[in-house]
């Protein structure tokens, strides 16, 4: 049973294109040794209030720098963070839709207004983004920073680390939002051009990879792929095993940008939020009036 | 007989560079020109329209163009003169009868051997984390700090890996100038006792001006091309403010996939740097003496 959320990334009107070979997620990735000496139950973050509150509280412990750290590479500085704004928003289809054709702006769109504000909230606590992704994920292993937002790829990074505490993953709270942004890259896929007996073969290996209790094992414990199916066997590394609980308990929003996002605004959208952090915008309505305009303007070309 | 083989050994020994400029440069450059006047989306070429010059309205049109067109004459024309400045300076340095004089040249020309993506990620390192450190520990943290993260100081930071990169390189043209000078004129100026700044300017500096030809040639067209390092330092940060031409035009074809426009852009760029770079030789070799 593929998990919603994902079925976006590999259908096309319905018919499905390819079987999902794992899926990532994100969101703020926590230290629990810092929140548990701040005395913040992670559980109870289900509003921008609730995050700023354990800002305040996690800035005054020892050794932390910053509450919260975003890196500076495109998609960990816009896209992702902004990916939020639209996957909460349940008419994200229709609204991107108009807005590509010029018909509404970024401000006729309330979960995108109620993002900058939630953003404009806890801007003071955050690194301005201005760490390069392994400076944020080290900050992030050596307690400098109590979250990072970043998903499960970062795995690796902190085996390689070893930090000295547990951590888990929490989703970021705009309009009070409790589901994880889980979606997926890459996918399965048959040639259609491969001889029959081939094909036959690539299905049959399809079917032992991810219904078979060995070919389930082999997907999780080998290749560590959090698995795209309801009911299929996880990998046992603490963040994918979190981000396979929220994708269980179909606790998930898309990875909007898959499909919908136009060609160019990663690059275009990370400038606009870098000048963001800098002071340069003065205030929401600049920041939503200067994102419709580069987002128009990517989306028409 | 002779000249005959003469000149099939000519041609045979030219065939295999031929044969790469051809399909590396003259092939894809033509097919380049022609897609700038097409509406080509980078996949098949087969189903695109013709579409005059609607692309390079649309290039003229375009505000980033424009403003990383104005940075990168800015920093070519700050790149010269610093390159140019600090490699004819070590050039007359390394031809004193001086011991340490080859090590030295192999010190200064070491930069060129490192690859300019390299260089850059070194240099990332020096300005990001080296800076900060030095700042907290003079207490200078007004000069000491990261410098990437500062719209201004990151251009001056990709003049400066670039200046310690192409000075030595600009230095072994200018050493071997320096060295091809008649010792004889040299020493015709001593007895009629010209001074050393006397002989600089009027005996070394006109007779070493094919070097600057060169030199001036291949620091203005390197600068225009500047792309490794910009990406590897700066990556066009911090929002877009070092963002030079080429970085722009592959932006354009790679994030933006407009693979037409970007076509266009590099034609434009192409005419501008062949036009800069032609005056610039036309007007230094005026000035270069026949002995």
């Amino acid at each position: 049973m593929l998990a919603d959320g994902v079925k976006d990334d590999v259908t096309v009107d319905g018919k499905l294109y390819g079987l999902p070979s794992a899926v990532e997620g994100y969101g703020l990735i926590y230290n629990k040794n810092l929140f548990k000496e701040a005395n913040i139950d992670p559980a109870s973050i289900t509003s921008i209030d609730a995050l700023v509150n354990a800002c305040e509280k996690l800035s005054k412990l020892n050794g932390v720098v910053k509450p919260i750290a975003f890196a500076k590479e495109t998609y960990f500085s816009f896209i992702h963070p902004f990916n939020w704004a639209f996957a909460v928003d349940p008419n994200y289809k229709t609204d991107i839709e108009k807005l590509d054709k010029g018909q509404i702006t970024m401000k006729d769109i309330p979960s995108v207004v109620q993002w900058i504000k939630d953003m404009d909230r806890i801007k003071p606590y955050t690194n301005n983004a201005l760490d390069s992704y392994d400076d944020q994920v080290a900050g992030f292993a050596s307690g400098k920073y109590a979250m990072i937002h970043q998903g499960d790829w970062v795995q690796s990074v902190l085996d390689q680390d070893k930090p000295n505490f547990d951590y888990g993953i929490i989703p970021f709270p705009t309009g009070g939002n409790t589901k994880l942004a889980v979606g997926t890259a890459t996918a399965w896929r048959v040639n259609k051009y491969a001889t029959e007996e081939q094909q036959k073969a690539a299905i049959e290996f399809l079917d032992w990879l991810i219904t078979s209790d060995k070919g389930q094992e082999y997907s999780a414990d080998t290749l560590k792929f959090i698995p795209a199916y309801k009911g299929v066997k996880a990998p046992k590394a603490p963040l994918a095993a979190e981000v396979a609980q929220y994708v269980d308990k179909g606790e998930i929003i898309p990875w909007v940008y898959n499909n919908y996002f136009p060609n160019g605004i990663d690059v275009d959208g990370s400038n606009l939020i870098q000048k963001y952090y800098a002071g340069l915008i003065k205030n929401d309505d600049q920041f939503l009036s200067e994102l419709t305009n580069i987002w128009v303007q990517d989306a028409g070309k | 007989m002779k000249k005959n083989s003469n000149t099939l050994t000519f041609w045979l020994f030219l065939i295999p560079s031929l044969f790469v400029f051809v399909n590396v440069v003259i092939i894809p450059f033509i097919l380049g020109i022609i897609y700038s006047f097409t509406d080509w989306d980078g996949f098949s070429f087969f189903g695109s329209k013709f579409v005059a010059f609607s692309n390079y309205l649309k290039v003229f049109k375009d505000q980033n163009f424009l403003s990383a067109f104005l940075l990168t004459f800015k920093y070519a024309i700050i790149m010269v003169i610093i390159s140019n400045i600090i490699g004819f300076s070590l050039a007359l340095l390394v031809t004193r009868k001086m011991r340490t004089r080859n090590i030295l040249r192999s010190i200064f020309f070491m930069p060129n051997l490192i690859g300019g993506l390299i260089l850059g990620f070194i240099w990332q390192f020096i300005f990001t984390k080296l800076f900060v450190q030095l700042g907290t520990v003079l207490h200078a943290s007004n000069i000491f700090f990261n410098w990437i993260n500062d719209p201004n100081m990151a251009f001056w930071s990709i003049v400066i890996v670039s200046a310690w990169q192409m000075s030595g390189y600009v230095m072994i043209i200018y050493i071997a100038g320096l060295e091809s000078i008649n010792p004889d004129i040299i020493e015709a100026s001593l007895i009629d006792g010209a001074g050393p700044v006397r002989r600089l300017f009027n005996i070394i500096l006109p007779l070493t001006v094919p070097s600057f030809t060169i030199s001036l040639f291949i620091t203005l067209s390197n600068s225009f091309k500047q792309y490794d390092t910009n990406l590897s330092l700066t990556n066009g940060g911090p929002y877009g403010t070092t963002e030079l031409l080429t970085m722009n035009i592959v932006q354009t074809a790679y994030k933006h996939n407009q693979y037409a426009i970007a076509q266009s852009k590099a034609v434009v760029f192409f005419v501008v740097i062949m036009i800069i770079t032609l005056v610039q030789v036309y007007l230094t070799k005026k000035r270069e003496v026949e002995m």
